[in-house]
Parts: structure tokens; C-alpha cells; sequence
């Protein structure tokens, strides 16, 4: 993995946080929004670092495995977060399905050799995830076709729409309010609205009111 | 003052935890992402 590689990666979420706290929010704000399930992008990394270097890995059942366990913890996780979060985690899934789109019609990401050297990368090569454009490639606007000169780096649509998501999961994230231990105190929750709650069991406070 | 009252022990696995959600969008953007760099 490359500097600009890991650069890219962890840049979004890093920008969350930077104006996260710019805009007044605080990391522990994020504990409000609850994340289950994230064995499935752990699962989907395992599979997606093993690319490099298991061969059977390239093809279909590796796609399957990789973008099937992302977008089922997305869908595990989209139903309990709120809406604007929700909003966040769908242009991820817009953004995972253009790629894994690309790369299933593709075999690998097709990636411009034009734009490949003006981002001074080597052109015509092909790696375990990229591949040269071709006159039989598909859907090549999806692929890596936008360059990021500074990063040596091309990237596509997809990864603008799952970066963007990510950036503003966080930064959505950090501006709620933290979520406090009691709130899930159903000893004081009313049955409804407009209920009186019974209060705690155990001894009732009792205050002295005789006059000093 | 037990080990799980300790309000600092607390502080920081609070810290962890809300670290573990830039971390995942990271692995996010690694596993689903597909940047062409040199060499990534």
C-alpha cells in the first residue's frame, strides 16, 4: 500500500473530525449513533488485503464477498441511524454498488491511461485491482478516470460518493449530543404520553420541613 | 475505587470507542474504495 493510497483512505473520516470540532462538535457524540455488526467490514478487508496475493481472489466470488459484506452491514446498521447519518450511509451504497459495477463488468477498476499520466503514474500497467482502458472496457466513466495530482492518484465517481459519505457520517456524528448511560432508564419512562412515570422502587426522598 | 469505576478507565474506552467509527469508514473506503495509485 502506498502513502497516497493511505492517504486517501483515511483522509475523509480525518476531515469529519477536523470539522467536527470546527463546527463544535465532539468525538464522543459519534457513541449516539449505534454501529453493529462490524465483523462484516472486517470480513470484507481480510477479503479485499488477500486480493494481492490469492489469485481466485480477483474474480467473482471475491466482489461477491467483499461488496456483499459492506452492504449487508450497511443495511444491518442504515434502519438505526438517523436520518441525515442515513443519508450519509446510502451515498456510500450509491457509491460501492458504481464501483462494484465497474469492476464486474470489467473484471478489475479500469482506470484512464491518459489521466494515469498526467498523474504522472505509469500508464498501459495493470495491477491486482487495476486495469488499463481498453476498447472493450465497459462503463468507463466509472472508472478510476478523475486524477488527484498531488497523491499520484486517480480515483472515480464511486470513490467521491463513499468518501463524501464518510466525511459527513462523522461530522453529522460529532454535532449530536452525546448519548448518556441512562437514557435507556426504563424505570423512569412513562408507558405514553401524558403518563406520569411510577418512578424508582425503594425508599421515597423524604425532606425535613419543620421550621429551623 | 474499583478498576470499572475509575473514571479516567472510562474516559478512555469511551475514546476508543468513538474512535472505532472514523477507523471503520476508513476500512470502509479500503475495502469498497478503489483509487488506482502507484503501487496501491
Amino acid at each position: 500500500m502506498s502513502i497516497g493510497f493511505a492517504i486517501l483512505v483515511a483522509a475523509p473520516p480525518l476531515a469529519g473530525v477536523v470539522f467536527g470540532y470546527l463546527s463544535g462538535g465532539r468525538l464522543r457524540g459519534l457513541r449516539a449513533i449505534p454501529v453493529r455488526s462490524l465483523w462484516l467490514v472486517w470480513l470484507a478487508a481480510a477479503v479485499q488485503f488477500a486480493q494481492y496475493h490469492v489469485p481466485v481472489l480477483h474474480g467473482a466470488a471475491g466482489l461477491a464477498v467483499v461488496f456483499g459484506a459492506v452492504l449487508a452491514w450497511l443495511a444491518v446498521n442504515l434502519a438505526n441511524w438517523p436520518m441525515a447519518a442515513r443519508i450519509a450511509g446510502v451515498l456510500i451504497v450509491l457509491g460501492a454498488s458504481l464501483n462494484g459495477l465497474a469492476i464486474a463488468l470489467n473484471g478489475r477498476m479500469p482506470y484512464d491511461t491518459r489521466a494515469a499520466v498526467g498523474a504522472g503514474l505509469p500508464a498501459g500497467t495493470d495491477t491486482p485491482k487495476n486495469v488499463a482502458v481498453n476498447e472493450r472496457t465497459r462503463a468507463v466513466a466509472l472508472g478510476d478516470t478523475i486524477p488527484l495530482v498531488p497523491l499520484r492518484a486517480l480515483i472515480s465517481p464511486g470513490d467521491i460518493l463513499i468518501g463524501g459519505g464518510a466525511f459527513a457520517f462523522v461530522l453529522i456524528g460529532m454535532r449530536r449530543p452525546e448519548r448518556r448511560d441512562d437514557d435507556r432508564d426504563t424505570a423512569l419512562a412513562p408507558a405514553h404520553a401524558g403518563v406520569l412515570h411510577p418512578g424508582r422502587a425503594g425508599r421515597a426522598a423524604l425532606h425535613d420541613r419543620r421550621p429551623a | 475505587m474499583s478498576r470499572a469505576a475509575d473514571p479516567m478507565r472510562l474516559t478512555w474506552r469511551r475514546m476508543v470507542f468513538a474512535l472505532l467509527t472514523p477507523a471503520t469508514f476508513a476500512l470502509l473506503l479500503y475495502t469498497v474504495g478503489a483509487p488506482h495509485t502507484h503501487g496501491g
